[in-house]
């Protein structure tokens, strides 16, 4: 069974039926990753510790002095705010645009003060997306209260083109993640040998939650080269897969699964925090018609008659 | 079929074209390594062949790049989202060719640094703050609090980004300490000290050694993950004390 790149790619199923159910619940969900990270001890904390990161961002300079002086207090509690806004579908077209505003420029404060590249990294495209997007059509007071006129169905391509530019994005940050790691080229291959593998499972094993939950490794640490150089070539081997994303529908719950496996065994050997927002960038690799099944029961029971 | 080689060829070309731009000394290198001219030597030409290639398939309007211009061109987006996609596209290309970042334009390279693979001592060491709870002691288990699940003292504000600053990124700072210290204090553990956790690889021997001025030694020659903890003045002193 061959896949067929011409019929099958992310443009063209940028054109099919989507759901109005499935972009609502990604709508909540991005807003609860947003709450949380926006309220997190980590904005007080920076603001107390020296500044040590050298990273640059796209905004002038003066804006970055307001940010860094003026401004942090009150974009935490805006985008806290916004969050439960956004988490509601209430006034959601008007509170996007700020939130998306209020979201870059907090992380921004973030990201200069501690290089780490969540949760911003795998947020602030789709925020920025749901800008041009329906996404309180369902499941939303907007919807409630009559506040918006939601298009006559649930599953119309409008709701589509969203989910699958948010899949593309998926493929992004972790096609990215593969290329960073092989290139330069001459720098690649060094990767290859198991060594970054090793030193972070070898250091982070006192403060992982594999030690917290069952006090015993996976196996020895200080050797067994054969085992990082497989967990290296696997880790590549799965970021660069996730290209099919852009190809094919075929491997959506393939590299789902692959991906989960991937984070939460990180989770347990020291790496937090980022299979939660995957499993957030996942909805979009859902079928839409699972969402119009989930939330129109009736729809079942006619088709099963 | 066609496409597939399309695919295949873009990739191997920028990814010379990319190893080129990353290469930092550039100039240097090709002058000084001979393997490394040759590598440059020959992936200019490659390059070149698919730069000329890929744009004589536009003009011709066939290939794969022509397909996903024009496709997209056509799609019933707001022409806002296509401008946000495009400019967003481009800053994300642009920061994984050079392999830099300027947020939000990232090139997702939080690990790309090779560390090389080494036999390693069968003991590691982490010097963790500690405090006495009645006759015994508690480690604080800054990354642990971090889980909902397991936390002992912090809320859910503590999340995964402020326990990997706090455990690694400024472990070494006195700053980092008195935050950690405030925070206790509320919480009402009065004083933190550095004690020694250790676990052996091959004996699966776990332990945490509270003697103080161990800790110091410890702190100062082995090696550590982001380097040593910072030690507080008044466990330094009563150290010198003894």
């Amino acid at each position: 069974m061959g896949i067929n790149i011409k019929e099958e790619n992310i443009l063209v199923r940028m054109e099919q039926p989507g759901s109005a159910y499935q972009l609502a619940v990604f709508r909540i969900l991005l807003g609860l990753q947003i709450i949380y990270s926006s309220s997190a001890m980590i904005f007080d904390y920076v603001q107390q510790v020296p500044d040590i990161s050298n990273t640059k961002n796209i905004f002038p300079g003066l804006l970055n002095q307001w940010v860094d002086m003026i401004a942090v207090p009150y974009l935490q509690p805006i985008t806290q705010v916004l969050g439960i806004f956004l988490v509601l579908g209430l006034f959601t077209r008007y509170i996007l645009p700020v939130l998306s505003i209020s979201f870059l420029l907090l992380f921004s404060f973030y990201f200069s003060r501690h290089n780490a590249p969540h949760p911003w990294l795998y947020i602030w495209f789709p925020l920025l997306l749901l800008n041009f997007t329906k996404s309180s059509d369902a499941l939303s007071l907007d919807k409630l209260f009559g506040l918006l006129k939601p298009l006559h169905g649930t599953s119309s391509k409008v709701y589509r083109w969203p989910m699958e530019i948010i899949a593309a994005w998926m493929a992004y940050i972790y096609v990215a993640a593969g290329m960073a790691k092989i290139l330069p080229i001459y720098k690649g291959l060094k990767w290859l040998d198991g060594g970054t593998s090793q030193d972070m499972m070898y250091h982070r094993f006192l403060y992982s939650m594999d030690f917290y939950l069952f006090k015993h490794p996976f196996f020895d640490y200080t050797q067994n080269q054969w085992i990082f150089i497989a967990l290296s070539i696997a880790s590549i081997g799965l970021e660069f897969f996730c290209i099919m994303i852009l190809f094919t529908r075929r491997c959506h719950l393939a590299i789902f699964i692959l991906l989960m496996v991937m984070h939460f065994f990180l989770y347990l050997t020291g790496v937090l925090g980022f299979m939660q927002l995957a499993l957030i960038l996942s909805i979009s690799l859902i079928h839409p018609a699972f969402f119009e099944k989930l939330f129109t029961p009736q729809k079942l029971k006619t088709s099963s008659v | 079929m066609r496409w597939i080689k399309e695919i295949g060829f873009a990739f191997v070309a920028l990814t010379l074209l990319f190893t080129i731009l990353q290469t930092d000394q550039l100039f240097h290198y090709f002058q000084t390594i001979f393997l490394f001219k040759i590598f440059v030597l020959v992936s200019i030409p490659v390059i070149v062949l698919w730069l000329i290639m890929t744009i004589r398939d536009y003009l011709r309007r066939q290939g794969i790049f022509y397909y996903c211009i024009q496709k997209f061109r056509s799609l019933s987006i707001p022409s806002g989202a296509k401008y946000i996609i495009v400019i967003v596209l481009l800053g994300n290309f642009i920061a994984i060719g050079l392999g830099k970042q300027r947020y939000p334009f990232y090139d997702v390279g939080m690990y790309r640094w090779p560390k090389e693979y080494m036999t390693r001592d069968k003991t590691v060491y982490e010097v963790k703050y500690y405090y006495l709870h009645g006759d015994d002691y508690k480690i604080l288990e800054l990354r642990k609090e971090s889980s909902l699940l397991l936390a002992e003292h912090f809320g859910w504000r503590y999340s995964n980004d402020i326990a990997y600053a706090t455990t690694y990124f400024h472990k070494g700072e006195k700053e980092n300490f008195e935050y950690l210290s405030h925070e206790m204090k509320e919480k009402g553990v009065d004083t933190l000290w550095a004690g020694v956790h250790s676990f052996n690889f091959e004996t699966h021997e776990l332990t945490f050694d509270p003697d103080i001025c161990h800790a110091i030694n410890v702190n100062q020659t082995a090696d550590f993950y982001y380097g040593p903890l910072y030690i507080p003045t008044y466990q330094l002193e009563k150290c010198d004390g003894h």
